[in-house]
């Protein structure tokens, strides 16, 4: 037996399933090897480490749970529970669909229509007045109404 | 209690009788206990897993298969429950293996013996966190027969029949997960197991 066979026979030798006659090469190349004598000792070790890690007992006793389980999932519904499930779903279907809608339908754009039409310095003028505004503490910042323009105002020097 | 009674207990419950159901929870609950704990290493997931596993079983119990043994069916739930356990858990840090609050034994209190060296109980704590740590970045496969098979101490042809597998099968993945394990351990430890 060389090292290989015997490393690769050390969990069937420390589990006492190595054939009889495999079982007297494996130990006789485990006499002569320091080697492979190391690595069963390891892996000895660590599997006696691994048996130490079985738990003795449960710190609690389960059934009162495993009961009280099984007996709120037995408890048959009551009489009018079938009141209850159009009352609960039918609000919650209306707002799921509101949400979708939300989220599918264009919001609507928040230019006004008679948009002042100004130049691309008084724009970016504008801008940064704004922006000036937002940073003030307490400001409200119009968001989406700055982004527009800005692009207004992108789309107005572009186009000079 | 001998296996037959198993499947005369498993007979009442399926009769009605669902107190009955408390004498296999009693039998067996340390030893699912002792897999879930193994499996994810926090006493209190660990309780929940164990509890899961019951209420499974009696959900299923008209399902139990009585040519085989209860508990390789208990276990093989257990088992599919850790997993699903940990499958869900993984978008949450795994902060228990390092979590010092727990004894061993979960929620029990630290031995009064004063005959027991508190060096080697923290020196086998330590050991028991480092060991569970490295089963844990074991593959599924190779966790599930490491615990069966090594920490349970559960023979090859039960945990086969455990997790549907050739005996074959089962002591090929014993020894691929003992060296795997080596391997974990001796980068853990720095080459020194």
């Amino acid at each position: 037996m060389n090292c290989g066979k015997v490393q690769a026979s050390i969990s069937d030798y420390v589990d006492g399933r190595l054939p009889e006659r495999e079982t007297l090469e494996f130990e006789k190349h485990i006499g002569s090897c320091p080697i492979c004598a190391g690595e069963l000792d390891e892996t000895r070790r660590m599997v006696s480490a691994l048996r130490s890690l079985a738990v003795p007992r449960s710190p609690v006793d389960l059934w009162p749970q495993v009961r009280e389980s099984i007996q709120a999932a037995e408890r048959p519904a009551p009489a009018w529970s079938f009141l209850v499930r159009p009352v609960l779903i039918a609000p919650a279907a209306i707002a799921a669909a509101a949400a979708a809608a939300m989220l599918i339908l264009p919001l609507p754009k928040q230019v006004p229509e008679n948009f002042p039409a100004l130049s691309a310095s008084e724009y970016r003028g504008y801008v940064t007045e704004h922006l000036r505004f937002q940073k003030r503490p307490f400001a409200d910042p119009d968001v989406v109404f700055t982004a527009v323009e800005l692009d207004r105002t992108n789309i107005r020097t572009n186009g000079e | 209690m001998t296996e037959q009674t198993d499947q005369a207990v498993v007979q009442r419950v399926l009769a009605g009788d669902t107190d009955e159901f408390s004498t296999l929870v009693n039998k067996y609950q340390d030893r699912i206990y002792s897999v879930a704990l193994n499996y994810v290493s926090n006493p209190e997931d660990a309780m929940d897993i164990a509890q899961e596993t019951f209420l499974k079983a009696y959900s299923n119990l008209r399902r139990f298969d009585s040519a085989s043994a209860f508990y390789t069916w208990l276990y093989r739930i257990a088992v599919n429950t850790a997993i699903d356990f940990l499958r869900k858990r993984k978008s949450r840090p795994a902060d228990s293996l390092d979590d010092e609050k727990y004894t061993e034994v979960g929620f029990e209190p630290e031995s009064k013996d004063r005959a027991v060296d508190p060096e080697d109980v923290a020196a086998q704590r330590e050991q028991a966190r480092i060991l569970r740590k490295a089963i844990s970045m074991l593959s599924d496969k190779l966790r599930a027969v490491i615990i069966l098979h090594d920490v349970e101490g559960l023979s090859q042809e039960e945990v086969a029949d455990i997790l549907k597998i050739p005996v074959g099968t089962v002591k090929s993945r014993v020894s691929r997960a003992r060296a795997e394990l080596r391997r974990i351990l001796r980068k853990m430890m720095g080459d020194a197991v």
